[in-house]
């Protein structure tokens, strides 16, 4: 019982990294209609970041927002060139030239940090365990699931409840009629893809205390958020929600249950989604001819 | 819409009395002469480079049969090739590795992988159908990787028998430079005839029609997923013809073949070279290929060279480098003559 | 036609929503062999819903479609359009980046089962050029067969909409407003090529230029929110109360 109770914590912390991550990729699918394949690399960056941040002996909760800021900073001159010149695009070509960043970050990052595994010092308040039903569970893992429903909870809410929310969906609908209200609707989208990079950059620093930070994360973790926004269905908040979920608790039981085969397994049950709706979990209803 | 896809697929569509080109003989000695250059100038390891390109760009060409006339983005495609690169290497310990059975075993392990692919995904678009092909093939991969009696592992394979070409009278060993530059030369061209064919046949022309319109295919009377799932088949058959000489040339096949970078490296290749040329995914494979072998061995960034010249590429020649040549060409040609 | 004849085309207490709204109601129309109908109706009345049942890209929450007397209501759209149950569609469908006489052939090929042919299939292609130039000569399109549509003028363009669909050599041709925005006389020109070169075709026309509708049409069937309010004679459906309602007022004997 206590070990399952446990190993679902696990799930729902790896979960809720790939919700983060997820989210900030959706945001920008869902608010802009932009593929954004560069989001590993805020991720990766924002875990770098994290991982010095909390070595050099500053206050160790800064991490989070330092991360954030750095991986914003990197969204927001992105933003400006050459995403902008991309929006009007097909998705293809969005995904080739976001692609391509990603690949000449990888490098650049391989470069700047190392080609080895850097792990961060968890601090001394988030450290050890705390006994759920006789078994132990990492502080840290609690953390993270706090950190990241709130995290979430609060872009659900921007999104979904404010006025702020409500004018970057109507950009999405009617880019025209917003300016007409005398809206920068370009400020607005840099805006949507800072909050979306920094949301990648904090996902890394939270992500490194279990994941670590190396080459190649980048893309481990792009291709799992990929999976997660269009298993989830495009254009859902809570597709997305669904299918971090669901990718969260195959992959940590498909290790307990078939250790050899764990990938396999949690891909086949993915795939499977798929090929049963062919248009995600939560499918946008459109009229079609 | 201004995409990739602007202006590709039209191979050539008007009849043969129409073109305005050379006539076959003199395409025939044109390409003979082009094929005989690096016999006189190149040495072993270079041929061998050629041959590495001509193999990966026919693989190359295949997935531009999905991409460019398809509009499918497929990021499983190395499961074609490197599933038939494994079938021929895993064969050839058992059966010897005469060219003619390597290449049966490589084009009907791609048909059957592709078929498999196909029924999975072939209902799938745009981005769900690169994500399920993602998917799919990095489920194969994880079976590669982990099912060490078979592949090797983590390890790959290699020690391979001698690559044999069986004449009538002589059996011809294809273990040097020249021979595998050649038997890749061949491969190439029937592979780049098969593609041209296939595109400029009806089925062809259908596939293209599901690519821009959907909804009039299907009334039409075509069945979308029978055209995806053709395209599919075919382009698998070209992908493990490709697959089945690269052990030989590569010497060596390991997890890396199936995996997803392979695909996207696949994708970069195919972009650089012009996405719906077709011709351009063996300079795409040559520009890649080259850039990995030569710039890193002045500096280790050579991936951020790559990464550099695909997303130049992508922003101001999406038709890829020799399309946006001649256009810049044309350009200031056009420019002269008017001033 | 005659009363004991299976009808070419069966509508039988169809019914549509969408979410909570009641698009179509209990529709049952028939069309018989050889008959021009016409399909009338405010906006929104359902006309292009019933047209998209009929071909299979919805299905009818109840009823039943009857194709030459068989079953059709769940069949695939390709299906029903290789047994010759073809439409057309309000906007342009053709391949603008395609040659006119492609655009048929592509139909062509469809209809004759090489739709999917790769190699060896050099006489099915030429086979399927015969065809499309056939009906380019009879419409008389013959010398704009090599020209890409997106370079053709808006009324040959809709023009050759039509003679894709006859290129798939339909016994029904479901018309879904073929003449919005041409002329009067671009209008009748296509509504004639229609006429001349479906032999033994079975047609349903959406159309709002009403002179058209009562001037080709057999019979005329009128939709209001979703409902059939009458379906007779044009004579009658001029003179009929519930019609003219339909259209608010605007006389419909006033347009004839």
């Amino acid at each position: 019982m206590g070990f399952y109770a446990v190993q679902s914590l696990n799930a729902l912390s790896f979960s809720m990294l790939l919700l983060l991550t997820g989210l900030g990729l959706s945001v920008v699918l869902n608010l802009m209609n932009f593929v954004n394949l560069t989001h590993g690399s805020f991720f990766l960056l924002g875990a770098y970041v994290g991982v010095y941040w909390l070595a050099s002996g500053a206050p160790w909760w800064l991490a989070f927002p330092v991360a954030f800021v750095a991986a914003g900073l990197a969204g927001f001159l992105l933003e400006r060139f050459p995403f902008r010149q991309f929006y009007a695009r097909t998705h293809l070509m969005q995904v080739l030239l976001t692609y391509g960043l990603s690949v000449i970050f990888a490098d650049l990052m391989r470069w700047g940090f190392g080609a080895q595994i850097l792990s961060p010092e968890i601090p001394e308040a988030l450290r050890g365990v705390v006994f759920i039903m006789d078994m132990p569970f990492p502080i840290y893992r609690l953390f993270i699931i706090g950190f990241g429903a709130a995290l979430a909870f609060a872009l659900w809410f921007v999104i979904d409840r404010t006025i702020w929310g409500a004018v970057v969906r109507a950009c999405v609908t009617d880019r025209g009629f917003v300016e007409t209200l005398g809206l920068d609707t370009r400020r607005i989208f840099t805006a949507v893809l800072v909050i979306s990079a920094g949301l990648g950059g904090i996902s890394g620093a939270l992500g490194a205390g279990i994941l670590s930070a190396y080459p190649g994360l980048d893309e481990e973790v792009l291709i799992l958020a990929l999976i997660v926004v269009v298993a989830g269905g495009l254009g859902t908040f809570r597709g997305t929600v669904l299918s971090a979920l669901l990718l969260g608790f195959a992959m940590t039981f498909s290790k307990v249950w078939v250790p050899e085969f764990s990938n396999v397994v949690a891909l086949a049950i993915m795939a499977a989604l798929l090929v049963a709706l062919p248009e995600g979990l939560v499918a946008k209803k459109v009229r079609q001819v | 819409m201004s995409s990739i896809a602007d202006g590709t697929g039209r191979v050539e569509t008007r009849p043969a009395s129409q073109r305005r080109s050379l006539p076959v003989t003199a395409k025939l000695a044109l390409l003979a002469l082009a094929t005989a250059v690096p016999l006189l100038f190149a040495g072993d390891y270079q041929l061998r480079f050629l041959a590495e390109i001509l193999i990966i760009g026919t693989a190359v060409l295949s997935l531009d049969l999905l991409v460019g006339f398809g509009g499918l983005v497929s990021l499983g495609h190395a499961v074609f090739f490197g599933g038939a690169a494994y079938a021929a290497a895993i064969a050839s310990q058992a059966l010897g590795a005469d060219i003619v059975v390597m290449l049966a075993v490589g084009i009907v392990t791609g048909m059957v992988a592709a078929l498999l692919m196909g029924i999975v995904v072939m209902r799938t678009i745009a981005l769900f159908f690169l994500i399920l092909s993602l998917i799919v093939g990095q489920i194969v991969w994880e079976v590669v990787f982990h099912w060490r009696e078979v592949t090797g592992g983590a390890d790959g394979l290699r020690g391979f028998p001698v690559l044999t070409l069986h004449t009538g009278f002589a059996t011809i060993p294809l273990n040097n430079g020249v021979a595998l530059y050649l038997a890749s030369v061949v491969l190439a061209l029937a592979a780049y005839l098969a593609a041209r064919s296939f595109v400029t046949a009806p089925i062809g022309r259908a596939l293209l029609g599901t690519r821009e319109r959907q909804l009039r295919m299907s009334a039409l009377g075509y069945s979308i997923p029978r055209i995806r799932l053709m395209a599919l088949v075919a382009s698998g058959a070209i992908a493990g013809a490709a697959g089945a000489l690269y052990p030989f040339v590569n010497q060596y096949v390991g997890p890396n073949a199936v995996h997803w970078t392979m695909s996207a490296m696949m994708i970069i290749m195919l972009v650089i070279g012009g996405v719906g040329s077709l011709y351009g995914a063996f300079i795409g494979s040559a520009i890649y290929l080259g850039i990995q072998t030569y710039v890193s061995s002045y500096t280790d960034r050579w991936q951020l060279v790559v990464g550099l010249v695909f997303v130049l590429t992508v922003m101001i020649m999406p038709k890829g480098v020799v399309a946006g040549l001649k256009a810049a060409f044309g350009r200031r040609k056009d420019a002269e003559r008017r001033s | 036609m005659s009363a004991n004849a299976v009808p070419a085309l069966a509508i039988e207490g169809v019914a549509k929503s969408f979410g909570g709204l009641k698009v179509l109601s209990d529709v049952s129309v028939t069309l018989g062999q050889g008959e021009c109908l016409g399909l009338i109706g405010p906006n929104g009345a359902g006309k292009t819903t019933l047209f998209n049942i009929v071909t299979g890209f919805l299905i009818p929450d109840h009823g039943r479609v009857a194709f030459a007397g068989e079953d059709i209501t769940t069949a695939k759209p390709d299906v029903r359009v290789r047994a010759g149950l073809v439409r057309t569609f309000q906007k342009s469908m053709a391949f603008p980046e395609l040659s006119v006489r492609e655009n048929l052939a592509l139909a062509a090929r469809s209809r004759s089962g090489d739709g999917y042919g790769w190699f060896g299939s050099r006489k099915a292609v030429a086979a399927a050029d015969e065809a499309a130039d056939e009906l380019l000569t009879r419409a008389q399109l013959r010398e704009r067969a090599e020209l890409l549509v997106s370079g053709l003028s808006y009324g040959e363009q809709r023009i050759v909409d039509v003679l894709v669909s006859l290129a798939m050599r339909p016994r029904v041709l479901l018309l879904d407003e073929p003449t919005a925005g041409l002329s009067r006389a671009e209008g009748e020109h296509l509504i004639e090529v229609v006429r001349t070169l479906g032999e033994d075709l079975s047609t349903i026309l959406i159309a709002h230029d009403l002179d058209i509708v009562f001037g080709v049409c057999d019979r005329v069937a009128v939709l209001d929110l979703g409902r059939l309010i009458a379906c007779d004679t044009p004579d009658a459906i001029k003179a009929h109360e519930g019609a003219q309602a339909a259209y608010l007022g605007a006389s419909l004997g006033e347009a004839a």
